[in-house]
């Protein structure tokens, strides 16, 4: 009897395994990432990384994860409506790198002595909708989102295209575009409060802020499940970031090339 | 530790082709070279420059053509070896078959492989972090 129903358990997993697809790459990649200058911290990183990302597909759900390629960061969404030439998602996403005393990456190891006094910048947990639109050969997108489990209480709007040429077994990926973020995000990020003030720092109130991207990926199959890919990506900001005590640039950029295994 | 890691990683990379190299080399009547394609997508054309080596074991009137179509690609007279190169684009695995012109007797069948990295096409790709 035992027996019986120990099977028939294993026989029906909680999921339709139909509508599950899922796919795990690993890999080493050499990424190079300037980032906007933080003042007296380090903003160029180079490293030869491994690389471990996964594409799941459930139903109506996707997860993304990007490790090796661009900032990294990771694809949440929910697809609402799906429609031939356009679809409504729900997205979850980081629009922000955070930063803290120590500069970009809480793993440096002293406090930069220009950010003593500042409070821990957290990355943002942004909720919102991301709008798909068919636009001839191009892809175009713009989310609303809102830093539900952040603490910057404010918004960020993104608009992109996306266009992929297809060379022979080559894929090259363009893709640029815009966001705007409110005076609270942008304030929470660039701001310095009455307390963080130091002898570097004076107080500031950051107004809204916006950004303009392009970025490019090729990648090609050089044997069964191996994968080339090489990027870069340029990322600007606006003048009223640069005027932030904490920034001496709104300018970042990304190479990246390397190799994964795709199960 | 990352470095370490990056080795094995393009150690198996750089061993990887030698071993699918060394099954193609094996002589027969017809050898084609690549036997596989790739392709980064399920559906997707895949292109390849493939090189077709015969070695007929009598000289003689041949034809290379497409199995299942048929359709001839070149043929040959008076001849025991020749080499043919095509542009090879399909989404799917092809077989090629020489034959000998008078008698339509198939001597030789090979197939290019057409197989693919991506099983999931990823439908979203938002953009990243600042």
């Amino acid at each position: 009897m035992c027996m019986t129903i120990a099977s028939k358990v294993y026989a029906e997993p909680w999921y339709d395994e139909d509508d599950l697809e899922w796919q795990l790459s690993i890999g080493a990649f050499y990424v190079n990432t300037k980032l906007p200058k933080l003042i007296g911290a380090k903003n160029e990183f180079s490293s030869l990384s491994p690389l471990v990302d996964a594409k799941i597909q459930y139903k109506q759900f996707y997860l993304n994860t990007h490790s090796g390629d661009f900032f990294g960061g990771s694809d949440l969404g929910y697809q609402l409506i799906q429609e031939e030439d356009w679809g409504l998602d729900a997205i979850f996403g980081n629009y922000q790198i955070p930063f803290s005393d120590t500069g970009y990456y809480s793993n440096e190891d002293d406090k930069v002595e220009e950010l003593k006094t500042i409070n821990r910048r957290k990355v943002d947990q942004s909720i919102g909708l991301a709008y798909y639109q068919n636009v001839g050969e191009f892809l175009a997108v713009a989310e609303l989102v809102y830093d539900v489990f952040g603490d910057s209480n404010g918004w960020v709007f993104h608009i992109e295209a996306t266009r992929n040429f297809e060379l022979r077994n080559w894929d090259l990926w363009l893709n640029f575009g815009a966001n705007y973020y409110s005076q609270n995000f942008n304030n929470y990020f660039y701001g310095v409060s009455p307390s963080e003030v130091n002898d570097y720092l004076y107080g500031f109130t950051a107004g809204d802020g916006a950004t303009a991207f392009v970025q490019t990926q090729v990648n090609y199959p050089v044997a069964q499940n191996w994968v080339y890919s090489a990027g870069a990506s340029i990322l600007v900001g606006s003048g009223g970031v640069k005027s932030s005590p904490l920034i001496d640039s709104n300018y970042a950029r990304v190479f990246f090339t390397g190799v994964k295994y795709v199960f | 530790m990352y470095f370490r890691f990056a080795w094995v990683i393009m150690v198996s990379f750089i061993a990887l082709p030698h071993k699918s190299m060394a099954s193609e080399t094996r002589k027969g009547i017809l050898n084609a070279s690549p036997t596989k394609c790739v392709a980064l997508n399920q559906g997707r054309t895949c292109y390849a420059d493939v090189i077709f080596d015969i070695s007929a074991p009598t000289a003689g009137d041949y034809c290379l053509r497409e199995s299942e179509s048929k359709r001839i690609l070149q043929c040959w007279a008076n001849t025991d070896s020749f080499t043919y190169t095509l542009n090879f684009g399909s989404v799917e695995s092809v077989s090629y078959e020489l034959i000998a012109k008078t008698h339509r007797d198939v001597l030789a069948v090979t197939t290019i492989e057409v197989n693919w990295v991506h099983k999931v096409r990823t439908k979203k790709r938002r953009w990243r972090l600042f």
